[in-house]
C-alpha cells in the first residue's frame, strides 16, 4: 500500500435548486492532505463536507477546480476508475452476499488471483476483528459488526485514499467511542491516507491528525485538534467546537506575540494572539475559569447544574454579562449555590483573542 | 402521572389478543362483522364451486374431472392457459423492467410523461386493446390491408400475447418500480467505488437485488393472464383457454359441474402462483418497500444505453397511443376498413343500445365504490393496528380476490346466491357485493402501506386523551390516510367500471354492465359501436381519475408545511 497525498484546488460545486436557482455547496476549497494523514471534515449539516467527500470519490463532478490524488488529476474520472474506497453511513453492505463476498467484492475488479484474494480477505477480517463471521449474511450481524464489514470491504482493496461518510452515526454512544478508536488504530497501522466526514466534534478530535472546519461551503480553519480547540481562527469555529464564552474586551498593547487586554476591569495577557487593536472578544472555555471564595473578579452565581464529572455554573459578571464555568471534579462540600457571591479566576494561558 | 389504568395491564405472555378483544367491544364487533362478510362473500362461493365439481349429483365423485381430463380440447385449454400466462408474464416483466430501470436509473428525458403513461392501460377497459388489434390487424384491419398481409392471423396466441402484454406490463412496472426505488443507491455507489464497472454493478448488485421483484412481477402478471376472460373470449379464435371454456361450459352448454371443474383447474395454478409470490418470493426480498424513497441519486449510464432505453420506451408508448387512437378513429368511421368515411352513426346507435347500460353501470359502481373504500380502510386498520385471534387468516382471505379469477367468482356467486334466504341473482345487490369484495384488496393494500407509515403513538395520544377507538379511527386515522383512501376509492371505481369476467355471470336485463355490452358488440363485429362505448367508458374513468387527483392534491396542500 503506498499512501498518496490528496490535493483539492479551487474546488467548487454548484447544484441546481428547484425554481431555477443555484446552491453553492462547495465554494472554492483549497486543501492539501499529506500521505498517510487522517483528515476530518467537520461542520454543521449543509456545510459542504459530504459533497466534497463525494467529489473525491467521484460521485459528484466538480463544477470547477481540481482534485489530485498523488500527482494525478482525477477530477473527471469515474468512481470505479479512482483508487478510493468509501465507508458509507448506511454501510451499504450488499444484502445478497455473505460477509466474505462483501469484503472480497472490490478485489474482483483488481488483478488479484483467487487465492491471494482469499488470503487478503482473511487478513483484513482478522485486522478488524471479524474472524469466523465470513459465511454470515450482513443481516445476521449486529450494527457494530456491520460497521466492521464496511470498513474491511474498503480496506481490502488497499485504496490510495480511504473515505468515511459519517460511518458511526448509526451506532450507540458506547460503541461509537470504541469504533472510532478502532478506525484510528487500523488507519495508523496501515498508514493509509483518509478523509473522514462528521458533524460530531468529539469524533473529529479523537480521530484526526488535522481537522478541517467547514461552514457554508468554505473552510473556516484547518489545524490539529489542539489548534482548533485552543486557537480557533473564527467565532464560528470557537462556537462550533465545544462550549465557549465570548467576553468583550479592549486591546491595550502588544508585547511581541502576546496582547494585553482589559476585560471586566482587569488586565489580562493573551499569549500568541492575533494582531488586533481596540475592541475585541476574549474567547474563554468554561473549564479555563475557576470559582473561589476569595480573590478574583467578584461575581454572583445565577444557577448551577451537576453533571457528574463537572459542575456547570452560570455566573453574572459585574457588568451584567453572564458566563458559563465548569468546575471539574467538584467536591460537594465546597460548591456554590445559586444566589451566592463568588470570585472568578481566569487561566490566562487558556484564553484566546478574536475580533469583536 | 396518572395511575396506570387496568387496560394497560396486559398479561405478559399469550392471551393478549383475546384480552384486547374483550376489552374493546367495538373492535370485537368489527372483527366479527368483517369475518362474517369475508366468509360469506369470498370463501362460501368458492366452497360452492368446489362442492359442485366433486358432487355433481347427490354423491361425491371425481367423474367430472375424469371427463375433463379425458377430453383433449379441455386438456389443451389448460395447457394453453399456462402457455399464454407464461409468455405474457415473461414479456410483461421484461418491458416492465425496462421502463422501471429507465425511469429510476437514467436521466433520460420525458420520465414524468412515461410514468403517467404506463398507468393508462391499468384504467382502460380490459379488452380495449383487443378491439384495437382487430381494427389494426384483423381481417379488415388497416395494417393488414395496407401491407396486404393475407396470411396474418391475429386471432389466437400471438394476438393474445400482444394484447395482454400491453395491458399487463404496467402491473410488472409498478412492482419493479417500487423495488428499484427501494434499493439504496449507496449499494450501487459502493460497488462502483470499489472498482466495478457500470455493467458489473448492474450484474452483481442491481439485478440480483431486483430478482425477487422480477419473480414477483412475473407471478402477478401470470395470475392476471390466467384470469383474463374478455381478451381470449374475443381474440382467442381456436386457441381455447380455461377461463373462456369454464364460462362456455357453465352458461352456454348448461354443463354446470364441468364449468365448476374447469374453474377449479383455473384456480389451482392462479392460487399457487399467488401463494408463491406472497409467501415465498416476498420473503426472499432484500429490499423492504418502506414507501420512503431513498434519495434519488442517479448513477450516469452510458449515452448508448440511455438512448436505447429511451427508444424502447418511445416504441411502447407509440404502440399504446396507436391502440388508443385506433379506438377513437373507429368510433367515427362508417365501416372500418371498407368504407372509411366520417360518421356519427355509431354514436347514435351506441346511445340507443347503451344509455341504460351506462346509467346502470354508473349507478352500480357509484354505490359500490364508497362501500369498498370504507370497508377496505376498516380492514386495513384492524390488520395493522389491532391484535385479535385469527388475524393472519383474515388478512389472507381479504387478499384472496387477487388470486381468484373473476370467472371462478362469477360461477361461485351464481351457485351461492341463487336460493333463499340468499336469493340475490338478478339484483343490483349481487353485482355491488361482487364489486366490493373483488376490488377491496387494492384499497386494503394501500391502506396497510400508509398506516404502516403513521406512527402508532399518534393514535395512542388520541386514546390517551380520552377518545374511543371508533372516534380515533374517524377523526385521527382516516384523515391521515386520506390519500390512500381516495386512491383506493378511485381504483375501486375504475375497476368496477371496467370489470367483466365475474360480472358477465351476474348481469340481468334490469342491471346491465357496459363492458358486457361492449363485449357482445365486439363479438357481433359491431366494432364502431364497441369503439364508441369503450371511448365513453375511458372518458368516465379518466374523469374520475382527474377528480381523484384534484382531491388528493387538495389534501396534500392543506397539510402544514414542515
Amino acid at each position: 500500500m503506498c499512501a498518496q497525498k490528496v490535493e483539492l484546488r479551487q474546488l467548487v460545486k454548484i447544484f441546481p435548486a428547484p425554481g431555477g436557482t443555484e446552491v453553492t455547496a462547495v465554494d472554492g476549497m483549497n486543501l492539501e492532505i499529506k500521505p498517510g494523514e487522517m483528515v476530518t471534515f467537520l461542520g454543521p449539516s449543509g456545510c459542504g463536507k459530504t459533497t466534497t467527500l463525494r467529489m473525491v470519490a467521484g460521485f459528484e463532478m466538480p463544477t470547477s477546480g481540481q482534485i489530485l490524488i498523488g500527482d494525478e488529476d482525477v477530477s473527471t474520472k469515474a468512481p470505479n476508475e479512482r483508487d478510493t474506497a468509501m465507508v458509507f453511513q448506511s454501510y451499504a453492505l450488499f444484502p445478497h452476499m455473505t460477509v466474505e463476498e462483501n469484503v472480497g467484492y472490490g478485489l474482483r475488479f483488481r488483478r488479484v488471483s483467487k487465492k491471494d484474494a482469499r488470503e487478503r480477505v482473511e487478513r483484513i477480517m482478522e485486522l478488524v476483528g471479524l474472524q469466523g463471521l465470513g459465511k454470515r449474511a450482513p443481516g445476521q450481524l449486529s450494527g457494530g459488526q456491520q460497521q466492521r464489514v464496511a470498513l474491511a470491504r474498503a480496506l481490502v482493496v488497499e485504496p490510495q485514499v480511504l473515505l468515511f461518510d459519517e460511518p458511526l452515526s448509526n451506532l450507540d454512544a458506547k460503541l461509537r467511542e470504541y469504533m472510532r478508536e478502532e478506525i484510528r488504530r487500523v488507519q495508523q497501522e496501515l498508514g493509509i491516507t483518509a478523509i473522514y466526514v462528521t458533524h460530531d466534534q468529539s469524533e473529529a478530535m479523537a480521530l484526526s491528525d488535522r481537522i478541517v472546519v467547514m461552514n457554508a461551503g468554505r473552510i473556516e480553519q484547518v489545524g490539529t485538534p489542539q489548534e482548533i480547540y485552543l486557537r480557533p481562527a473564527t467565532r464560528f469555529v470557537a462556537d462550533f467546537i465545544g462550549k465557549v464564552n465570548f467576553l468583550p474586551c479592549k486591546v491595550l498593547e502588544r508585547e511581541g506575540r502576546a496582547a494585553v487586554v482589559e476585560a471586566f476591569g482587569r488586565r489580562i495577557t493573551v499569549h500568541d494572539a492575533p494582531d488586533l487593536r481596540g475592541e475585541a472578544s476574549l474567547v474563554v472555555r468554561p473549564e479555563a475559569m475557576f470559582l473561589q471564595k476569595e480573590q478574583g473578579v467578584p461575581v454572583k452565581v445565577v444557577s448551577r447544574v451537576y453533571l457528574g464529572s463537572a459542575m456547570q455554573y452560570r455566573v453574572e459578571l459585574p457588568n451584567g454579562d453572564q458566563v458559563t464555568v465548569y468546575e471539574s471534579n467538584p467536591h460537594l462540600q465546597d460548591v456554590f449555590s445559586a444566589g451566592e457571591p463568588a470570585f472568578l479566576r481566569l487561566d490566562s494561558n487558556a484564553v484566546h483573542l478574536l475580533p469583536a | 402521572m396518572a395511575v396506570a389504568q387496568p387496560r394497560n395491564c396486559r398479561p405478559l405472555l399469550g392471551g393478549s389478543s383475546w384480552w384486547q378483544l374483550r376489552q374493546d367491544p367495538i373492535l370485537l364487533l368489527t372483527v366479527l362483522l368483517v369475518s362474517a362478510a369475508l366468509l360469506l362473500f369470498i370463501v362460501y362461493p368458492l366452497v360452492r364451486v368446489f362442492l359442485l365439481s366433486i358432487r355433481p349429483r347427490d354423491e361425491f365423485t371425481l367423474d367430472v374431472y375424469r371427463q375433463v381430463l379425458d377430453s383433449w380440447w379441455l386438456r389443451q385449454s389448460f395447457l394453453n392457459s399456462l402457455l399464454l400466462g407464461t409468455l405474457t408474464a415473461t414479456f410483461s416483466t421484461i418491458i416492465g423492467f425496462i421502463f422501471a430501470f429507465a425511469l429510476n436509473r437514467t436521466d433520460m428525458p420525458m420520465k414524468g410523461f412515461f410514468g403517467q403513461l404506463v398507468q393508462l392501460p391499468m384504467i382502460s377497459p380490459p379488452f380495449m386493446f383487443t378491439l384495437s388489434v382487430i381494427l389494426l390487424l384483423g381481417r379488415n384491419g388497416i395494417i393488414t390491408k395496407a401491407l396486404g398481409l393475407r396470411n396474418l392471423d391475429i386471432y389466437g396466441l400471438n394476438g393474445l400475447v400482444l394484447v395482454q402484454t400491453i395491458s399487463m406490463f404496467p402491473i410488472a412496472f409498478n412492482t419493479l418500480n417500487g423495488v428499484l426505488q427501494a434499493i439504496n443507491p449507496d449499494l450501487e455507489e459502493g460497488a462502483l467505488d470499489l472498482g466495478a464497472s457500470r455493467w458489473a454493478v448492474f450484474r452483481s448488485i442491481t439485478l440480483p437485488l431486483s430478482f425477487p421483484g422480477l419473480a414477483s412481477a412475473w407471478l402477478l402478471v401470470f395470475v392476471n393472464s390466467l384470469a383474463d376472460f374478455a381478451n381470449p373470449m374475443v381474440l382467442g379464435g381456436t386457441f381455447d383457454v380455461l377461463s373462456v371454456q369454464a364460462y362456455l361450459q357453465f352458461t352456454g352448454m348448461f354443463n354446470a359441474p364441468r364449468g365448476t371443474a374447469l374453474a377449479v383447474m383455473l384456480l389451482l395454478p392462479a392460487m399457487t402462483a399467488f401463494l408463491v409470490q406472497r409467501y415465498w418470493v416476498s420473503r426472499k426480498s432484500y429490499v423492504t418497500v418502506t414507501g420512503k424513497p431513498s434519495s434519488r441519486r442517479i448513477l450516469k449510464v452510458s449515452p448508448w444505453l440511455r438512448w436505447t432505453l429511451f427508444a424502447t420506451c418511445i416504441l411502447i408508448t407509440l404502440v399504446i397511443f396507436a391502440f388508443y387512437g385506433t379506438v377513437v378513429a373507429g368510433a367515427f368511421v362508417k365501416t372500418w376498413g371498407v368504407n372509411n368515411t366520417f360518421t356519427l352513426e355509431h354514436w347514435r346507435y351506441a346511445w340507443d343500445v347503451g344509455l341504460d347500460s351506462i346509467k346502470s353501470t354508473l349507478t352500480l359502481a357509484a354505490i359500490a365504490t364508497p362501500i369498498t373504500g370504507v370497508f377496505a380502510m376498516v380492514v386495513a386498520f384492524i390488520l395493522v393496528r389491532k391484535q385479535f385471534p385469527g388475524k393472519k387468516v383474515l388478512g389472507f382471505i381479504s387478499m384472496l380476490a387477487f388470486a381468484v379469477p373473476g370467472t371462478v367468482v362469477g360461477i361461485g356467486y351464481i351457485l351461492a346466491f341463487n336460493e333463499p334466504p340468499l336469493l340475490l341473482s338478478g339484483t343490483a345487490l349481487i353485482i355491488v357485493l361482487c364489486f366490493v369484495f373483488r376490488e377491496m384488496p387494492v384499497g386494503i393494500e394501500s391502506g396497510v402501506a400508509s398506516l404502516m407509515q403513521i406512527d402508532k403513538s399518534i393514535e395512542e395520544a388520541s386514546t390517551n386523551l380520552g377518545a374511543s377507538s371508533g372516534y380515533t379511527f374517524a377523526k385521527i386515522t382516516l384523515p391521515l390516510i386520506k390519500p390512500a383512501f381516495l386512491s383506493g376509492l378511485f381504483f375501486a371505481f375504475a375497476r368496477s367500471m371496467t370489470a367483466v369476467s365475474a360480472i358477465i355471470f351476474l348481469v340481468s336485463a334490469r342491471w346491465h354492465h357496459l363492458t358486457v355490452l361492449i363485449l357482445s358488440q365486439t363479438e357481433i363485429m359491431r366494432l364502431g359501436a364497441a369503439s364508441v362505448l369503450s371511448l365513453i367508458l375511458i372518458i368516465i374513468v379518466l374523469g374520475a381519475f382527474a377528480l381523484m387527483r384534484l382531491a388528493v392534491g387538495d389534501t396534500i396542500n392543506r397539510q402544514p408545511a414542515k
